[in-house]
Parts: C-alpha cells; sequence; structure tokens
C-alpha cells in the first residue's frame, strides 16, 4: 500500500516535471496559444465589467452618471450610452498617451488590459500583445501621459505579463524632483501604494514632491511619473529616510496602456 | 457516449474553475481575494465524491493558471497537483466521516501543504526567496487564504448537509 503510494507520488511529480519540460522547450506553444484564444476573451469581458462597476461608484460625478444611465435605462439606451461611455474613456486615455509620444519619440506598443491578478499573491496586469509585437522582458509599461504603471514580467506571443509598481516583487530607481533631486528605490508590497525607500537621510522631502524614473535602470527611460509624496518616514537612528507614494494613476484600474520597447530602441 | 460526456463535463469543470478563479481575483478586495475558490471547489467535491479526478481537475485547472503566472512555470502546477493527491489520501484514510469539520481541517492541512510544496518548487527552480518573493508579504496573503478557504469549505459542507446525503457526517 504505501509502495504504491510512493509510486503514484512520483508519477505525479514526473508528469508535472514532463509538462514542465514541454513548456520550457517551446513543445506545447500551439496548445498554449489555442488555450489562451479562449481564455483571454472571458479574462477581459470580466476584467471590463469589473471596472465599470468600480467607475460607476468611486466619485460623486459617477454617482451622478450612474444616475443619467439609470433614467437612459428607462428609454432603453442603456447598452449604447455604456458602450460610449467607455469609448470616450478609452478615448480619453489614448489621447493622452498619444500626447506624451508626441513629445517623446519612443518606441511602442499601444495594449489592451484584459485581466489582472491571476496569481492573487501578485500585483499583475495582462496585456492583449506579446513578443510578436515586439515587446520583451523588462520592458516599462506607461498609461496616461508617461506614467509608468509597472514593468514587463512574462512574454508569450500574443500576451505578456506585467508587474505594477505596488507588486511585492517590484523595485524601480527614481529620484524626487526636489532641488537636490534625491535618488531612492521605489519599492511595492504596501497594499495599492507605493514606497520609496534609501532616500538619504540629510535630503529634504516634502509632501507633494513629484517622483519620477532617475534613467538609472536599464530598459526604463528618464523622467516617467510615478506619483507625488504622501508622507516622510524620517527616524533620526535610521540612515536613509522612506516616502509613501501616491501613484499617478490608480495602477489596478488601468484598460489600456503603452509599452515602451526599449530593447531596439536602445534607450 | 459516457466517455464523451465526462470528457466534456470534465473540461466545462475546468473551465468553469477559471472563471471562478479570475471573478475571484477581479471583483473582491484584499483580504478577501485571497480565498482559493479552485481549492474550496475541488475539495468539496472531494467530499462529497471521495474520487480521484479531483487530482486531474487540480492538474489540468493550474496549468491553465501557469499560462498567465509569473513564477517559474510548473512551480504552482506541481504545489497544486501533490497537495491535491495528499489531500485525497488524507481524505481516504483519516478524514473519513464527512463531517464540516473534518472537511474544514483537511481544507487547512492542504492549503499548508499546497504553500509548502509551493516554496519548496520555487526553491528547487532557482527563486531566491527572500529577494524574488519577499516572505513577510506572502506570509500574510497565505494566512487570509488558509483561513477563508477552510471556513468556507466548513461552511459549504455543513450548508450543503441539509440537502446533500454525501455531506453527511458518518454515524
Amino acid at each position: 500500500m504505501r509502495l504504491s503510494k510512493i509510486r503514484t507520488f512520483i508519477a505525479f511529480t514526473l508528469v508535472v516535471g514532463f509538462i514542465a519540460a514541454l513548456h520550457v522547450f517551446g513543445f506545447l506553444r500551439e496548445i498554449e496559444g489555442f488555450l489562451r484564444k479562449i481564455l483571454n476573451p472571458v479574462s477581459g469581458t470580466i476584467y471590463t465589467s469589473a471596472l465599470s462597476g468600480k467607475m460607476i461608484f468611486s466619485s460623486k460625478e459617477e454617482l451622478i452618471a450612474a444616475l443619467d444611465r439609470a433614467n437612459a435605462e428607462a428609454d432603453g439606451t442603456l447598452v449604447d450610452n455604456a458602450r460610449l461611455y467607455f469609448l470616450e474613456k478609452e478615448n480619453e486615455e489614448l489621447r493622452k498617451q498619444l500626447n506624451f509620444f508626441s513629445k517623446a519619440p519612443i518606441s511602442h506598443v499601444g495594449v489592451r488590459v484584459i485581466g489582472k491578478n491571476i496569481e492573487p499573491h501578485a500585483n499583475t496586469i495582462l496585456l492583449d500583445q506579446g513578443s510578436a509585437a515586439g515587446i520583451s522582458i523588462g520592458d516599462p509599461v506607461i498609461v496616461g501621459q508617461g506614467i509608468l504603471a509597472g514593468k514587463v514580467v512574462r512574454v508569450e506571443r500574443e500576451t505578456s505579463v506585467a508587474q505594477l509598481l505596488s507588486d511585492q516583487r517590484s523595485k524601480v530607481a527614481a529620484i524626487i524632483l526636489n532641488d537636490e533631486e534625491s535618488p531612492g528605490i521605489i519599492e511595492g508590497g504596501y497594499k495599492i501604494s507605493v514606497r520609496m525607500n534609501y532616500i538619504p537621510q540629510n535630503e529634504t522631502v516634502k509632501v507633494g514632491d513629484v517622483i519620477a524614473t532617475s534613467g538609472l535602470e536599464e530598459r526604463i527611460p528618464r523622467g516617467l511619473v510615478i506619483g507625488t509624496v504622501e508622507a516622510v518616514i524620517k527616524e533620526p537612528h535610521q540612515p536613509f529616510q522612506q516616502a509613501v507614494i501616491a501613484p499617478a494613476s490608480p495602477l489596478e484600474e488601468a484598460f489600456a496602456a503603452s509599452v515602451l520597447i526599449t530593447r531596439t530602441a536602445g534607450i | 457516449m459516457k466517455y464523451i460526456f465526462r470528457a466534456i463535463s470534465f473540461f466545462a469543470t475546468v473551465f468553469a474553475l477559471f472563471v471562478l478563479h479570475i471573478l475571484i481575483t477581479v471583483f473582491l478586495p484584499y483580504p478577501l481575494r485571497a480565498v482559493n475558490g479552485i481549492f474550496f471547489i475541488l475539495i468539496m467535491i472531494l467530499v462529497a465524491t471521495g474520487k480521484s479526478f479531483v487530482i486531474w481537475l487540480s492538474f489540468s485547472s493550474y496549468f491553465i493558471l501557469e499560462l498567465y503566472g509569473t513564477t517559474p512555470f510548473g512551480v504552482t502546477l506541481f504545489a497544486a497537483t501533490i497537495s491535491i493527491l495528499l489531500a485525497f489520501w488524507l481524505h481516504q484514510n483519516f478524514f473519513t466521516n464527512h463531517s464540516w469539520y473534518a472537511a474544514g481541517a483537511l481544507a487547512l492541512i492542504t492549503l499548508f501543504l499546497f504553500r509548502a510544496l509551493f516554496f519548496l518548487a520555487l526553491f528547487a527552480s532557482g527563486s531566491t526567496l527572500s529577494g524574488d518573493f519577499p516572505l513577510s508579504g506572502l506570509g500574510s496573503f497565505f494566512f487570509w487564504e488558509a483561513l477563508i478557504t477552510s471556513c468556507l469549505v466548513s461552511a459549504g459542507c455543513l450548508l450543503l448537509s441539509i440537502w446533500i446525503p454525501a455531506f453527511r457526517r458518518n454515524e
């Protein structure tokens, strides 16, 4: 009995190992691509529904808009209005990104966010473009007018996964836009906020100071906005001070973004 | 015909588990988002049927999730498959009385095994736990995952025992 259990245990371990090896050597590419083609729209639909639910109740204006939509429902035009609402939002987001890229000519790919946190212990978003569009691991993902949202950490042919700044594994070199241009590291792992650690103790950091990427990190260009300082944690016995950062854009509510293609551009 | 029907229901269940997982991660706030919907359903099926196909359900569901994960491929797949295999043996040999508290305990132990194997596989894959995966953040997440999921399994078994005899405690 015990021997048969050991055999079963080894058999399952070998099956998993075999599947992992097939994946690593690319033999499962076709099957995985087929599965993604079926599952991506499902994930995208659920994600969009979640965002629409959140948008209705996130502010007073949204509540008024929800009331208008409720009135429109009586006229039977709810579906059209909801579609229009999302198109307007998407249009606004794309305009912002277009404005950013007209000022800073960087090679980029426009992507749609089709899911988030599929590994629940991580803060990640799923993008609908992959290596076929030129995306590679380490490329920065931006929203709005040059706001850094995260970095690409996994790339498949048709999809990619980006790690948000709020993810506990995320680390980005940044500077505070103050007189001293104080350096530090932006780290996640604090629920939806991020913190800037390793800021030299003797430098002056104020609430409201803007944080941007320093350009010291490979593939992350200088000057991408991250957020503003919300609070400063300074303890005399510590060699560094820490700042709590309010991200410039709600990282987990992005529905359209751009990936900066840094490998070929060499920026 | 019977086999075709079985295959269709198997793949439909895997698809439903994927949808459930996405719904939980997208709609629920933390810490409720920590609930492991797949394990909840798999343990409920295991308690109700006692059949070994839950191991293949676990394997197939986590294979799909691996397509979107950021951990090295195979880590979560290995941990999930082996922990459900161990849960199957535990259910056959220890937690045999189908009570709500036995189901809750089984869920708790299974999730503990799942995360222990997850770390083991992660370590074997070459990821450094302190660097790539900070333990402090993951610890609280896994605590909530185990607590909420095992409570849900207990509550589910207690509730379903009213209507379904398979969830009733053996006298």
